[in-house]
């Protein structure tokens, strides 16, 4: 396959069952401790109902956040094309917070800095051990094959209702 | 903060709480204490044996109830994220212990706890919430009656928070059934031993919990390499297509096909093994029918729970599982094929906080006393006691909760209510130390008679079930047994050698039970053993002592006498890890295991060697000693349950 310049990390959210180990595995990463409040993306969880949602930044081709910054301390990684924050440059006036329409920026809890995923510098840790597919990093064009497939497959197994015939 | 009052693995702290007094006080972890007894039931075994008086009311207020996790609770170390909660058993009056998945156990860890002992009773209803570092009191009165998702819902509405994760009883527990559970978050269980009740007496509705703290680990590197070798381990290759095939595909719904074809499948209060309507019940009805989604653990990649619905009808019902023993429990083994009904009852019990075994196997009891004329529709309220009567079984597990009618009998279990019957009715209770069976036979398997027999807290099998012959995996039996053993190990019908694989498979437990992972993986399939988590305990915790199989098999060997001390020095000898008549003398009518029975005695008697104790099932000075627990040994030796040798 003809590998376009960087990868992308996209949510499936059908399959996010909330085991939450890209929660443990990003904190890790990030803050050497297992702690879900300090990861760098987000289950949004109704257990009662069966919903689980992950939440990610999507390192937008124009990012608002670091449209917002006042402060130049948002840029894009050329390796990995990550939207990441330079710490040393952030003001904290939480501008970006604001302005990300996605909630793919966080406070953290132990240190209060700002902070956002960066990606693991490409290792996207949480993609590496989501044992359900519903994190992905991929090619682009890996991953709009493996949508069309899917897609594919959904219209085959509806093909008895379009055609008029019998489900095998 | 120095360097000392780092904890790795560990959150470092214990609460205590006097909810007689309304007060909460927070103490430091002791290392020497943490190396001895390594979490979880290891910690529980030494609190209950230093606190509960011998004798007590099994209900007394002052009888601690321990809510536990272990070192790796809240890491990565799949299938982990459970707690544990222990206690004195209402329905036993021996050790009382119940494990539970779900994702209350990492939040404890991170409010900053391995532990809360929770003794007294509380002059009105309260529930606990533990949280940065501190466990506060909060009043329940309005939470009384309430089932379990509106006393969750509730908690999680007023405090605010939707993460907030939450244990709690039903009316079950309120009015002390002596088989209550404690449900947490919605649809799991801390099922067995009546911990409900035991939660119920101290006027206790519920445990919250709620952390944003993390877990440190003492060598990163060391810890996520053999976090990363397990995640491969039991996701992807032979083991992982295992896995995906069956408690993937299934859940424990899958055992209903699994266990039937061995032919131990629990079936007419355990007369059979062999269920004719298996399949109305069994894992593809289910999954094709029923199923609405897939709802993990925290931090577990192999993601058994699936929740189910029946949309319309009379039995119309949301609800989480149902899970293997609940199939067997409110299906097979009272003949009632509905499983529309078995998904309603499944509901009800996590509504009003019961133990769906003990449940199921309680009305099963009845149904066979009824069909012997020990009991009338008319002395249980009216009700049609005719085997498989789906609506009766409702009807009861209502009146059971409620301890109306029939009901206030049934509430106490199936050796009270048998004793209560007189008239020879014991002969229908199937159960040891007074719990009722789980899903198991061993007319089919022997060594099930004797994890039946010596399980601390009766007929179960989670304490030592070995699953090597039952589901088959000779090569692992090979490599732990060595060739000369793995043959009798395998073999279903032999008493050969299985006090030496049940001694064996207690000790795992233990240390399963008190690092705390899921059965899965180390029960089924038996990927995990000593050697595995050996390796990642020091990494995790810094103990080296953890790192030496010789001394971490001690440790579990420790905690597994001192489980046993307790039950002792409560009254347990030899003649209470007995088997039912059922078992011993009924061969089994059909299937594979047909015309067998369990031939207790001589597994019994290797077993008790094995463990280096007496014939009648006392401990050796000697042996308590070797383990360092000499104390133990004084304080038995006095009451005379000690052998000086």
């Amino acid at each position: 396959m003809i590998k376009s310049a960087h990868k992308v990390l996209v949510v499936d959210p059908e399959n996010c069952t909330g085991c939450g180990i890209c929660t443990l595995v990003c904190s890790f990463h990030h803050n050497q401790e297992y702690n879900p409040s300090r990861a760098l993306l987000t289950i949004i969880r109704n257990e009662k109902n069966g919903i689980n949602i992950p939440v990610i930044c999507q390192h937008c081709d124009t990012p608002l956040c670091m449209e917002s910054c006042p402060a130049d301390a948002i840029y894009r990684d050329a390796k990995t094309n990550a939207v990441c924050i330079n710490q040393d440059n952030c003001i904290g006036c939480h501008q970006c917070l604001i302005a990300c329409p996605f909630g793919g920026i966080h406070i953290d809890v132990a240190d209060g800095r700002t902070v956002k995923c960066d990606l693991c510098e490409g290792y996207a840790m949480c993609a590496q051990f989501c044992p359900r597919g519903a994190l992905l990093y991929l090619e682009p064009n890996e991953l709009t094959d493996r949508l069309r497939k899917k897609g594919v497959k959904k219209a085959a197994d509806y093909l008895h209702i379009i055609t008029g015939g019998a489900k095998k | 903060m120095s360097k000392d009052d780092v904890y790795y693995g560990y959150a470092g702290r214990i609460a205590e709480v006097d909810l007689t007094e309304s007060k909460v006080k927070i103490k430091p972890l002791d290392r020497e204490f943490a190396k001895n007894y390594l979490g979880g039931t290891g910690f529980a075994s030494r609190i209950l044996w230093d606190r509960v008086k011998p004798g007590s009311e099994p209900l007394d207020p002052q009888n601690p109830l321990i809510f536990g996790v272990g070192p790796v609770t809240g890491a990565f170390f799949s299938p982990s994220g459970r707690f544990m909660v222990a206690f004195k058993s209402p329905l036993t009056g021996v050790w009382g212990e119940a494990h539970c998945g779900g994702h209350w156990g990492p939040q404890l860890k991170y409010a900053g706890f391995d532990m809360l002992v929770i003794q007294g009773k509380a002059p009105k209803p309260v529930y606990l919430m533990a949280h940065d570092k501190t466990v506060t009191i909060h009043d329940a009165t309005h939470l009384w009656t309430r089932d379990t998702t509106q006393t969750t819902d509730q908690i999680k509405k007023e405090l605010g928070d939707n993460d907030i994760e939450v244990a709690s009883i039903g009316i079950a527990g309120e009015n002390l059934v002596r088989y209550a559970a404690i449900i947490g978050s919605y649809y799991r269980a801390a099922g067995r031993a009546g911990g409900g009740a035991v939660m119920g007496s101290k006027n206790l509705k519920a445990v919250a919990a709620r952390g944003l703290g993390g877990v440190l680990v003492a060598k990163h590197g060391k810890f996520m390499a053999a976090a990363r070798k397990a995640f491969e381990q039991t996701t992807t290759g032979k083991w992982g297509e295992m896995n995906e095939e069956s408690l993937g595909m299934y859940g424990t719904t899958n055992l209903v096909t699994a266990i039937g074809e061995i032919g131990r499948l629990p079936t007419k209060n355990h007369t059979t093994g062999v269920f004719a309507e298996a399949d109305a019940i069994g894992p593809e009805t289910i999954r094709q029918k029923y199923r609405t989604s897939r709802e993990a653990c925290f931090g577990c990649a192999l993601q058994c729970k699936y929740t189910s619905q029946v949309k319309s009808g009379p039995y119309k019902v949301k609800t989480g599982g149902p899970e293997y023993e609940t199939l067997m429990a409110l299906g097979s083994n009272c003949l009632n094929s509905n499983v529309e009904s078995i998904l309603y009852a499944n509901q009800l019990c996590n509504l009003y906080g019961l133990d769906t075994i003990s449940t199921g196997c309680t009305i099963a009891f009845l149904m066979e006393a009824a069909e012997h004329d020990l009991v009338t529709s008319k002395d249980a309220d009216g009700l049609d006691l005719s085997w498989g009567n789906d609506e009766t079984i409702i009807a009861l597990i209502e009146k059971i909760a409620h301890r109306e009618g029939i009901g206030n009998l049934l509430a106490e279990g199936s050796m009270r209510a048998a004793q209560r019957i007189g008239k020879g009715a014991e002969r229908y209770a199937i159960h040891v130390k007074g719990m009722e069976a789980s899903g198991q036979d061993p007319r089919p398997q022997q060594s099930v008679g004797l994890t039946y027999a010596t399980n601390v807290r009766g007929a179960d099998h989670l304490r030592s079930l070995s699953c090597y012959e039952e589901l088959g995996f000779p090569d692992v039996a090979i490599e732990r047994f060595g060739e000369e053993h793995a043959s009798e190990v395998m073999d279903l019908s032999s008493t050969t050698f299985k006090g030496h694989l049940i001694k064996d498979q207690e000790d795992l437990y233990v240390l399963v039970d008190s690092v705390i992972l899921c059965k899965y993986g180390s029960m089924w399939p038996p990927i995990y053993y000593f050697d595995i988590v050996a390796q990642m305990l020091t990494p995790l915790t810094g103990f080296e002592e953890f790192g030496d199989i010789k001394e971490l098999r001690k440790i579990t060997e420790r905690i597994s006498n001192l489980r046993r001390c307790f039950n002792v020095r409560e009254g347990i000898t030899r003649e209470n890890e007995q088997l039912h008549p059922r078992f011993t003398e009924e061969p089994m009518p059909e299937g594979p295991g047909k015309g067998q029975v369990c031939d207790l005695e001589p597994m019994l008697d290797e077993y008790y060697e094995v463990r280096n104790w007496t014939k009648d099932g006392l401990p050796k000075r000697s042996e308590l000693v070797r383990l360092g627990l000499s104390d133990v040994a004084d304080e038995l030796a006095k009451i005379g349950k000690l052998v000086e040798e």
